[in-house]
């Protein structure tokens, strides 16, 4: 068995005239948080409808746990939990109802964590999921993704319209999860300082392309912002090798620099400018910044 | 244990823990051989992906600030004291380096931010003596 | 106030364009099923004056009645979205109330114009158009407010009946002796004062309910009204007893379970009600008229009726299902933001990422539209069967020179299974008939058929129904290769299926091929075919369906 738990290469989509998704490769390796985030629209949904097996592939291929999930629906999704973005969990069933309903799908199903969890979220099991607040019926679909101990759990945009204290709870169920050795979190966002504290590897998706892939420790080494002051005037940002952005006027302009610090002093040394200031980049600016360049 | 993570500052989170448990060692609130918690409640806790957690314990024993012992735990190494001091100094020295630079650029000289740091802690010993009268 | 007003028209008119075309449409469908045969028939228009005919009128007006004020109530949506504008409750009660009206009536006149122009009938518009303002204005305190639960709908169902007298009685029928089976046709021609009466009080009525309902709903009070306190105590019954710990056995029996009260319960619910309502009215006519015939007469009508109910509603969730992507939309604007990558099929998208396979979907499918289709059928033979007793005790039989058009106990078993095959095939409508038949391959098959038969001159009847039966040969051919090929089935199954299925069709033909001809023969068969598409087509169609 390979060490990806998702194996995404090449896959590409289109919904009439628009380009959903465009030759996006991605492996999950297995173990680990992977936060994939992107601004509305971006593809998130669509490229976890692909790993769920409700799209299938316009172009290249898409494997989960080394089994395609459009043929093999039971052996894809029964090692999964899922929590949609909408929470569309029948609203006529009571939650015990939902529970006992779910559980008869997954063979390794844990009652007992079921009823820890129930008690955990403070849920009361009589009642109808369509009186259920917002916040409680998230923490309903979080219990019927964890229940039966999934190997990946996957989360679309879990903590969008939550409150911060169930955002809390998603965030700690996310941990707990990953403590347990071998299961995987794929969770998309666009909530950064979610994906900055939880996340081990970052994709950065942006009108259905990949534009960075990488730990995220690697990101925030490798990006920083800097700033350059030239001896003379400048009219428009004198080309930095490894820059991405620029902004400035005058003689003093910053950069977003990407590479190594040596290749940097060099480079300033090349334009003749002086480093006068260097810092780290928040995984905000890193996106922004990606974002503005494409 | 009391730490607190920033995110947006850029910063990566393990170097938070790890600066801040070395600031809590320097300034001895934490005493050789006390216990630190598990990653994995130091992660829940925290809400911070385990792994950073285990990274920062693991940068931190090979710092020599902690020690793994043989049942598991991780614990304040005992052979804290002398290392205490030069983390102390490097933690200051970073604040001093930054100190510097910012002056620097402000276009003051070295003699000048000397005397500012003088005057600042007359001052602060001034306000110090003059406390415990108002008390 | 102009602008607010014409802004919520322009909006409302924008957001319905197609759902404006489709729903006279939609209520054309089950009266040009049934008038179009009639049609073909007796091409002289004899079944103009059988009296038959009345109580097709009277069904059918009600139905278009309902489907119109339905679609229209869809289209308006819910009130809530404009409780946050700066308008009056007033202004949103009556902007809403009277133009649904208006709206209604207009589409009940043009429906009923537009069969006066197609179809050799003479009915009468004027009365029908009032009634079905007052149907619409009726409902509406009952259906407007947030609070849509089973008793409301029930509630709302108790007014349709209440009305439904009306215009039986419209016809002059329930008022008399022998009723509307005499041989003298009362079509509502004339609006007595007594009709101007009723529609005046029941819409100041109306009007008043619902801009007070309006204003409870608006301010977020409920309405402490009987009906909530019966809809508490029910719920208190339904926590304690009916939802004890769940546990199910397979995955097919859980999603069987779930499929069944998610889409199809209606319906027996519908049959059974239809079934005890007929009954108490019965028993209350036959006591207070004296008389046996009346009793034995409206229990069976009313059971008969209800055959038709299950089929009807069998049919309309079949369209409403097959139609529910774009309806969803209209369900509540501010629940359901994204409908941008939907299709017709799609299912909720919890239930699409439980881990059942394509088989185990299928014959949950399957087992709930089976046993939605069995019990609505198994209580309307336990009524029949009840009357039967009744009969058998009292030593008499079927009135029969009352009841013409019901020749024996046999006609209706008849009736009984054939309505049981339609509703089976009706409530496989979404998942397996309209997906399967809607392959172009077939269609090729059936448009070369139907060419060769009108080449050689046959009567038009016959090939239209030759080339139904060719496409559903076809559809069923292909399906169960595929079901074959993908093993979706047992190749035993498989063949058992088939044998049954011929030789009901068969049994079918040989037993009554005399009184329906060789059209009936062959759209009997067709349908019994198509009972049998269900079994091998649903797990390739939810295959197809899954992933888009």
């Amino acid at each position: 068995m390979s060490d990806h738990v998702i194996d995404i290469e090449h896959l590409s989509r289109s919904f009439g005239k628009t380009q959903a998704l465009q030759d996006v490769s991605l492996r999950v390796p297995r173990g680990g948080v992977y936060g994939l985030i992107g601004s509305n629209g971006a593809g998130k949904t669509t490229l976890i409808k692909h790993i769920l097996g409700s799209h299938y592939a316009q172009g290249g291929s898409v494997s989960v746990f080394g089994l395609d999930p459009v043929t093999d629906p039971v052996g894809v999704l029964g090692r999964i939990g899922y929590m949609s973005e909408d929470r569309d969990i029948p609203a006529w069933m009571r939650v015990q109802e939902i529970i006992g309903f779910t559980r008869s799908f997954y063979p390794a199903w844990d009652t007992g964590y079921a009823a820890e969890l129930l008690e955990l979220f403070e849920l009361d099991p009589k009642q109808k999921i369509q009186c259920l607040s917002r916040g409680q019926a998230a923490r309903v679909c979080l219990l019927l993704a964890l229940s039966h101990r999934p190997e990946l759990l996957v989360l679309d945009e879990p903590s969008s319209g939550l409150d911060p204290v169930i955002r809390r709870d998603i965030l700690t169920a996310i941990v707990k999860t990953t403590s347990d050795d071998g299961r995987t979190v794929l969770f998309s966002s666009h909530l950064l300082d979610e994906v900055e504290r939880l996340a081990d590897r970052v994709a950065i998706l942006h009108e259905g392309r990949i534009l960075l892939d990488q730990p995220l420790e690697t990101i925030f080494e490798s990006f920083h912002r800097v700033t350059l002051h030239f001896e003379d005037a400048q009219l428009e940002a004198p080309g930095l090798e490894g820059a991405i952005q620029s902004q400035g006027n005058g003689r003093d302009w910053t950069y977003v620099y990407c590479g190594e610090k040596e290749q940097l002093t060099q480079a300033a040394k090349g334009l003749r400018a002086q480093i006068v200031a260097q810092g780290p980049l928040s995984l905000d600016d890193i996106f922004v910044c990606h974002v503005q360049r494409s | 244990m009391q730490i607190h993570i920033q995110t947006q500052g850029g910063v990566p989170i393990y170097v938070q823990v790890m600066q801040q448990i070395k600031y809590l060692v320097a300034s001895g609130r934490l005493q050789p051989g006390d216990e630190l918690p598990s990653i994995r409640t130091l992660a829940e806790q925290l809400i911070v992906n385990p792994n950073t957690i285990a990274r920062a314990y693991r940068e931190l024993e090979s710092a020599g600030v902690v020690e793994k012992r043989r049942t598991a735990g991780t614990y304040v190494a005992e052979t804290g004291s002398p290392l205490a001091r030069k983390e102390r100094l490097k933690l200051l020295n970073q604040r001093i380096d930054q100190l510097l630079v910012e002056a620097f650029q402000m276009g003051f000289e070295l003699d000048e931010v000397l005397k500012l740091v003088q005057q600042s802690q007359l001052n602060s010993q001034q306000t110090k003596k003059g406390q415990p009268r108002h008390e | 106030m102009q602008s607010i007003i014409a802004a919520l028209s322009w909006e409302y008119f924008a957001r319905n364009r197609w759902m404006l075309l489709w729903f006279p449409l939609l209520a054309n469908i089950p009266a040009l099923c049934m008038l179009v045969p009639l049609q073909c028939i007796s091409p002289d228009s004899s079944f103009m004056v059988s009296p038959l005919l009345i109580g097709i009128q009277a069904t059918l007006i009600l139905s278009i009645v309902l489907v119109v004020c339905f679609g229209v109530l869809q289209s308006q949506g819910s009130l809530k979205r404009l409780y946050r504008l700066p308008i009056s409750t007033l202004q949103i009660a009556s902007c809403y109330f009277w133009s649904g009206a208006v709206l209604v009536g207009a589409h009940v006149a043009l429906i009923l114009w537009l069969w006066k122009v197609l179809l050799p009938i003479d009915w009468p518009i004027a009365g029908p158009v009032v009634f079905s303002v007052v149907c619409w204005c009726v409902l509406q305190p009952v259906l407007r407010g947030e609070s849509r639960s089973l008793w409301w709908i029930v509630l709302a169902g108790l007014i349709v009946m209440a009305l439904f007298i009306w215009l039986l009685a419209g016809h002059g029928i329930p008022l008399q002796k022998g009723g509307m089976l005499t041989t003298q046709i009362h079509y509502w021609t004339e609006l007595t004062p007594t009709d101007w009466l009723i529609t005046v009080a029941s819409l100041s009525l109306a009007y008043w309910l619902t801009t007070l309902r309006i204003a409870y709903d608006r301010c977020g009070r409920r309405n402490s009204s009987l009906l909530e306190r019966i809809e508490w105590v029910w719920e208190r019954i339904d926590s304690r007893w009916f939802s004890a710990s769940w546990s199910f056995k397979s995955p097919i029996q859980a999603y069987s379970w779930y499929d069944f009260l998610h889409r199809f319960v209606t319906i027996p619910i519908l049959v059974t009600l239809g079934v005890i309502l007929s009954w108490m009215i019965a028993v209350l006519m036959g006591v207070v008229q004296q008389d046996y015939g009346t009793f034995m007469r409206i229990a069976i009508g009313g059971t008969y009726l209800s055959t038709g109910l299950q089929v009807y509603s069998a049919l309309l969730f079949g369209f409403l299902g097959l139609f529910g992507g774009s309806l969803a939309r209209f369900e509540s604007p501010d629940r359901k933001p994204k409908t941008s990558n939907s299709t017709p099929f799609e299912m909720c998208s919890f239930t699409d990422t439980l881990p059942i396979s394509f088989q185990d979907k299928a014959t949950a499918f399957l087992r709930s539209s089976g046993a939605a289709t069995l019990i609505s059928s198994a209580v309307i033979l336990i009524s029949y069967a009840l009357i039967a007793m009744v009969a058998w005790v009292s030593g008499d039989s079927i009135p029969s020179n009352e009841l013409k058009f019901i020749k024996s106990w046999e006609y209706l078993g008849i009736l009984t299974a054939l309505s049981t095959v339609l509703t089976f095939v009706f409530t496989n409508l979404k998942f397996s008939i309209f997906p399967t038949l809607m392959q172009i391959d077939h269609w090729i098959w059936t448009f070369s058929l139907l060419a060769i038969l009108l080449a050689c001159r046959m009567p038009f009847g016959f090939c239209t129904a030759a080339a139904f039966s060719i496409l559903v040969l076809v559809a069923l051919v292909s399906s169960t290769i595929e079901s074959q090929l993908h093993s979706d089935l047992w190749l035993g199954t498989a063949i058992g299926i088939w044998g049954l299925g011929s030789c009901v069709a068969l049994a079918w033909c040989y037993l009554y091929g005399n009184e329906l001809g060789s059209i009936g023969m062959l759209l009997v068969s067709s349908f019994i075919g198509l009972s049998m598409l269900p079994f091998f087509s649903t797990a390739a169609t939810i295959r197809r369906a899954r992933t888009t």
